[in-house]
């Protein structure tokens, strides 16, 4: 086998092996294709071009209705669990903003940084809506209404998925939170929470994106499901 | 059925719909369409995910490994049609430089 060929086979190897779990299955069909590829260059383009699969994460495949069903029970766990942590450990994620946010307030009372500062508070603002509704205690059916469970699975999935404003505030905000931090500090290390933000905000659009083909996968089960009964 | 209808995805539904009762297999695909893996691929799982593909392994006989095959269902016939003649139609009533005034 040439260095060309083993090349291409330890590419797709790896696709395969770092593949998310709805992409392993194609990551697998590239690579048993590699084998009828007969030159070694055309193998190598194809597995090449393969990569791109790693770039474009899929959710789990959801075939049937009991695989629905499934996920809506465990979507619905996670929320209750996280009802069940209190009231504290809910709100965590509302108290770094708001440490921020004061601060923010007590460098503009004193004139301090005011640019700044005034760029991070309406980034801070725009945030809110967002983390008001991410805080929310949901109302969870119970265990055994399983319809009750996909509606409250199909509901949240469109809600957390939706392009809608508050969406975009919530973009908007952040990026205005980073570039209002980055405007006070300019230089130095502390430009690494600058970069942490932003990366911050990478995933959570990776799994707004990934809620979206979730919501997709499902709407298109249920249509399956309802054309096949009527 | 939210799926885009981009060139590459009417290219690869017109490549179907040349023979729509055949498997077809990835790279065959990629051949007729001119489609790289990584284009090609993504199409195939969103025609999948959607319902408008089948899919199956098919076992090898002299060792190779099993391939993963491709075809229509009948959603995916009536889709494929569809994309095709819109694009079509839209091919024709397009002037080629511009409307005429």
């Amino acid at each position: 086998m040439s260095f060309v060929r083993k090349t291409a086979d330890r590419i797709a190897g790896l696709v395969v092996r770092y593949a998310s779990p709805g992409s392993k299955e194609w990551a697998q069909a590239i690579e048993s294709e590699l084998l009828y590829i007969e030159s070694d260059w055309r193998a190598l383009g194809w597995a090449l071009s393969g990569v791109r699969v790693l770039f474009d994460p899929q959710p789990a495949p959801l075939r049937t209705m009991a695989d629905l069903d499934v996920e809506a029970q465990k979507h619905a766990e996670r929320r209750l669990h996280a009802v069940n942590n209190g009231w504290l450990v809910t709100n965590v994620r509302l108290f770094v903003p708001l440490v921020f946010a004061l601060e923010s307030l007590v460098d503009v009372a004193i004139g301090r940084h005011i640019l700044s500062n005034t760029v991070l508070l309406l980034g801070l603002l725009l945030l809110a809506p967002m983390l008001y509704l991410r805080t929310r205690e949901p109302n969870v059916p119970d265990r055994d209404d399983n319809a009750g469970l996909v509606r409250f699975y199909v509901d949240e999935l469109s809600a957390i998925s939706s392009n809608s404003l508050t969406f975009w505030m919530f973009v908007v905000g952040a990026l205005l939170m980073i570039f209002g931090f980055e405007l006070e500090i300019r230089f130095g290390w502390e430009s690494v929470i600058s970069l942490l933000w932003l990366l911050g905000l990478l995933l959570f659009l990776a799994k707004h994106r990934q809620n979206r083909r979730r919501l997709a996968q499902v709407e298109a089960l249920l249509d399956t499901t309802s054309d096949s009964f009527s | 059925m939210q799926l885009r209808r981009t060139p590459q995805t009417v290219q690869v539904l017109r490549e179907f719909l040349d023979a729509p009762l055949e498997w077809r297999h990835g790279y065959d695909l990629s051949r007729s369409s001119g489609l790289k893996s990584g284009t090609l691929y993504p199409i195939l799982i969103r025609l999948t995910e959607n319902h408008l593909l089948e899919t199956r392994w098919e076992a090898s006989e002299n060792g190779k490994p099993p391939r993963h095959m491709y075809r229509l269902t009948q959603a995916g016939k009536r889709f494929a049609r569809e994309c095709v003649a819109e694009v079509r139609n839209i091919a024709i009533g397009e002037p080629v430089f511009g409307n005429p005034s």
